[in-house]
């Protein structure tokens, strides 16, 4: 097969290169705002105060995303001026300006999430002594390092693995560890109740502990009670392992899969590891395979388009579509995760004429360029991007996979999908509301 | 505590500016940065951005462009896009990285006009400074480059200049000051630059205009090139309230004796127990100081660089600082800004909401209002609180 690395804006999957298809140059950001950012991941952390250190231009995002989701009064920044580059005074003013600022948070916040960016990097900052001299000084509070240095996004572990992380290093070795208890740790959108992982866990008398539920610092802390931690996306799968090794827990990753052999290799893993029963799952799958049936009845050849913000696995979600016999035909995507190399493989082996196309490249600015809209005949997209790329009111709102999880995410995806199929959204307005699933300041088509 | 907030928002950035100031002329913005800048700019500092397509993109710096020193990697992707998009100019900006790492921008911009022989020029930012300084390189550099000699003829005529979306949101303020304009006597020429349908020629015949106006500070420089290539004089200010006549006069002035008036912020900067306080960008700040009923003038506090003001050089001007603007509320009798600053004031002092999209993003966009078509009693009556 001849494959390379393209500079166009769209190949076909059977020609892509394994794992970038594209040479990616100069970036296009469409107006897309659901996936969640470093913000957004952090204030999961009941009461903790984010306190960001760049230059006014890096800081404006994350100082807006905080304003949007209505925690403002839980971030702090500091500025850089090229006086602090210039004169190497930036670890002196870092710790005094954050000084002032803690001095005058009230009440004083148990977490501080410290983030360093590029240019801390670059000038080789010195983060264990600023967060040293920080803790002496505010000893009730807990300051731990974290990161936005997007100059360093290809350079190994990103910011949101990092971030993730990072997240749970204010957690404690407990007196009194629980061995009948997980931690589900890592995710932006909880697993939904009615999954069977969690009715698995409940069923067998082990206590769900989640980020996603605390709802106090305390909660927050509580999580290192449990002698498990478990995490399913596949950008926390480092938390897991880092805070596990550091508190001597169990770390159990069981990333989100949308193959029915994977869902059932994932809940036994579960069993294995809790000493539960494990059912035999036949009826959930056969209604898994119902209820995507039932939707592809109605959907027909429908065409449908999907992209890498709906799910941590937008290959293996893009699979089970395919086998299952919807007409998916473009995959908005600028690279492929390792993890999901045999999706990938499978897809270009049967389903070599499927368009891989780039969500970064400039020509998607203009609508007239994106030329694959034109052979999608009323396309139903999957994921906000899709929706934007190909130009459709249909689509299904997903972002970040929804806490969707096994057979009953598959599921509710299915029905979510036929709803989406019939109704249309107001695509203009949704897909410019920052942070899925979190409070925004717009509300109508004047707002945007 | 300069330059770093407990409580309050930081304004929007100098390659916001850049972005925002060219949006609507035809060309390429490429903010030289790793990742972030333009998700920033296009969410929260550019309306227009979902239904106006306009060409503005990041070179998507890497560690290794970083520590290497790749120019030509991005000389090479800025040449592409250009080939594909065809863009009537290219501007190239930089966030604090490339800053740090000394890219020689303008030596960037010269093989990329070689190549592609599109005009293609830098300008400088550092990703530290307020969306007033980068918009104002951008106007002075596009003036710079494209305005032509032309002929004046007819009416006496008047360039806007200094319209961004970040200072005035989509509220059609451009009509209201033309129509505003027009009603003194003057043909609007050309706007600077947001309302025009005719993107980079506006821009080419702004010299045909007999006078500038200049409605925030971000229009400074450009005015002050127009002044020196072509002899146009500049008024500053905004047309509000009673400030619109001490305006018109200055401009019909302007015209007679070719004579430019920048905006005096003289008593505006002195705090008066239990007076108004007008927090904001200069040029708007003070117009609005000068427009206010009553018998002393209002006092202004300004938190951005002072541009157009033609006391730029006190030291009360230009200070983003949290407790400064905490101080500078402390006494007043009212306060008129963008409502983040109430998170600052003292409970119970009179607040009047005046967002400001360049602090306040999209937050409060819809209740930004136009006050050049206001009668201001009449707007203090309805928007302070009871």
């Amino acid at each position: 097969m001849n494959v390379s690395q393209h500079r166009e804006r769209a190949v076909a999957i059977g020609k892509a290169a394994f794992p970038e298809p594209f040479i990616t140059g100069l970036e296009f950001n469409p107006p897309v705002r659901g996936p969640w950012n470093i913000v957004h991941m952090a204030y999961s952390i009941p009461e903790v105060h984010l306190l960001y250190i760049c230059a006014r231009g890096c800081l404006r995002g994350v100082i807006m995303t905080a304003l949007e989701m209505g925690a403002l009064d839980r971030f702090s920044w500091i500025g850089l001026s090229e006086n602090d580059l210039a004169f190497g005074t930036i670890d002196d003013v870092t710790l005094d300006r954050a000084v002032e600022i803690i001095q005058r948070l009230d009440p004083t916040p148990p977490l501080v999430l410290l983030y360093l960016s590029c240019v801390h990097k670059f000038c080789q900052l010195d983060a264990g002594h600023l967060i040293t001299e920080l803790s002496e000084r505010f000893p009730q509070t807990r300051f731990i390092e974290c990161f936005m240095m997007p100059t360093m996004r290809k350079s190994g572990r990103t910011d949101e693995e990092r971030t993730r992380a990072a997240m749970f290093e204010a957690l404690e070795k407990p007196d009194i560890e629980e061995e009948r208890a997980v931690s589900i740790i890592g995710n932006d959108f909880a697993i939904r109740d009615d999954a069977l992982l969690i009715e698995m866990l409940r069923n067998g008398g082990i206590h769900v502990r989640s980020l996603n539920a605390a709802r106090s610092y305390e909660d927050y802390k509580d999580l290192a009670r449990s002698k498990t931690l478990l995490t399913t996306h596949p950008d926390a799968c480092f938390a897991g392992e880092e805070t596990a090794k550091r508190l001597g827990k169990r770390h159990l990753h069981l990333p989100v899969c949308y193959s029915f052999s994977g869902i059932r290799t994932t809940l036994s893993r579960l069993a294995d590891a809790f000493s539960l029963d494990m059912p035999d799952f036949d009826r959930e799958e056969e209604e898994a395979r119902q209820a995507l049936a039932a939707t592809l009845r109605v959907l027909g050849d429908r065409p449908v388009v999907l992209d890498y913000t709906a799910s941590p696995r937008p290959l293996g979600l893009a699979r089970l579509l395919l086998e299952s016999g919807f007409n998916l035909r473009v995959l908005y995507l600028d690279a492929i995760q390792e993890a999901e190399k045999e999706d990938f493989t499978w897809i270009a082996k049967h389903h070599g004429d499927i368009l891989l196309v780039s969500t970064l490249a400039p020509e998607n600015r203009l609508a007239a360029l994106r030329t694959e809209n034109a052979l999608l005949e009323n396309p139903l997209a999957i994921g906000q991007k899709a929706a934007y790329m190909a130009e459709t009111d249909f689509f299904l709102n997903l972002v970040g996979g929804g806490g969707l999880y096994d057979f009953r995410g598959i599921i509710r995806l299915a029905g979510d999908l036929l709803d989406a199929h019939k109704t249309p959204k107001n695509r203009r307005l949704i897909l410019q509301m920052k942070g899925f699933g979190l409070p925004t300041p717009l509300h109508g088509p004047e707002d945007v | 505590m300069r330059n770093a907030a407990a409580f309050l928002p930081s304004y929007a950035s100098d390659t916001s500016g850049v972005a925002s100031a060219l949006y609507e002329l035809g060309g390429m913005t490429v903010v030289h940065d790793a990742s972030g800048c333009n998700s920033t700019y296009s969410t929260f500092d550019e309306p227009r951005w979902y239904d106006h397509p306009s060409f503005v993109f990041i070179s998507g710096l890497t560690e290794m462009d970083a520590i290497f020193g790749q120019d030509e990697r991005v000389i090479e992707d800025i040449v592409l896009a250009a080939k594909r998009l065809k863009p009537l100019f290219i501007s190239i900006c930089t966030s604090p990285m490339p800053v740090l790492l000394g890219s020689d921008i303008p030596a960037i911009a010269t093989i990329i006009e070689t190549r592609t022989g599109i005009p293609t020029f830098a300008i400088r930012t550092n990703g530290m400074n307020s969306y007033l300084a980068g918009a104002s390189r951008a106007w002075e550099a596009i003036v710079r480059r494209f305005a032509e000699k032309e002929e004046k003829h007819g009416k006496p005529s008047a360039n806007i200049l200094g319209l961004t979306p970040l200072d005035f949101g989509m509220t059609g303020v451009g009509h209201s000051i033309g129509a505003w304009l027009e009603h003194e006597g003057f043909s609007v020429n050309a706007t600077l630059a947001m309302g025009n349908n005719d993107s980079l020629s506006s821009v080419r015949a702004l010299s045909k205009a007999h006078v500038n106006l200049v409605v925030s500070g971000c229009a400074m420089a450009s005015a002050e090139l127009l002044q020196e290539r072509f002899g146009i004089p500049y008024v500053v200010g905004l047309p509000v309230g009673a400030f619109s006549e001490t305006l018109s006069k200055a401009l019909k002035r302007a015209v007679r004796h070719c004579e430019s008036s920048p905006l005096s912020v003289d008593g505006l900067l002195e705090e008066k127990e239990d007076g108004t306080v007008i927090i904001g960008e200069g040029v708007f700040a003070a117009s609005l100081a000068k427009a206010l009923p009553g018998t002393s003038p209002a006092s202004i506090h300004v938190p951005l660089e002072p541009l157009g003001l033609l006391n730029a050089s006190d030291e009360r001007l230009g200070l983003e600082d949290e407790t400064k603007t905490e101080k500078a509320m402390a006494h007043a009798g009212l306060v008129i800004a963008d409502p983040l600053y109430k998170r600052v004031a003292k409970r119970g002092t009179p607040f009047l909401s005046l967002p400001h999209p360049a602090f306040s993003g999209r937050m409060y966009a819809r209740h930004v209002p136009v006050l050049t078509d206001k009668d201001l009693n009449a707007w203090i009556r309805e928007a302070l609180p009871c």
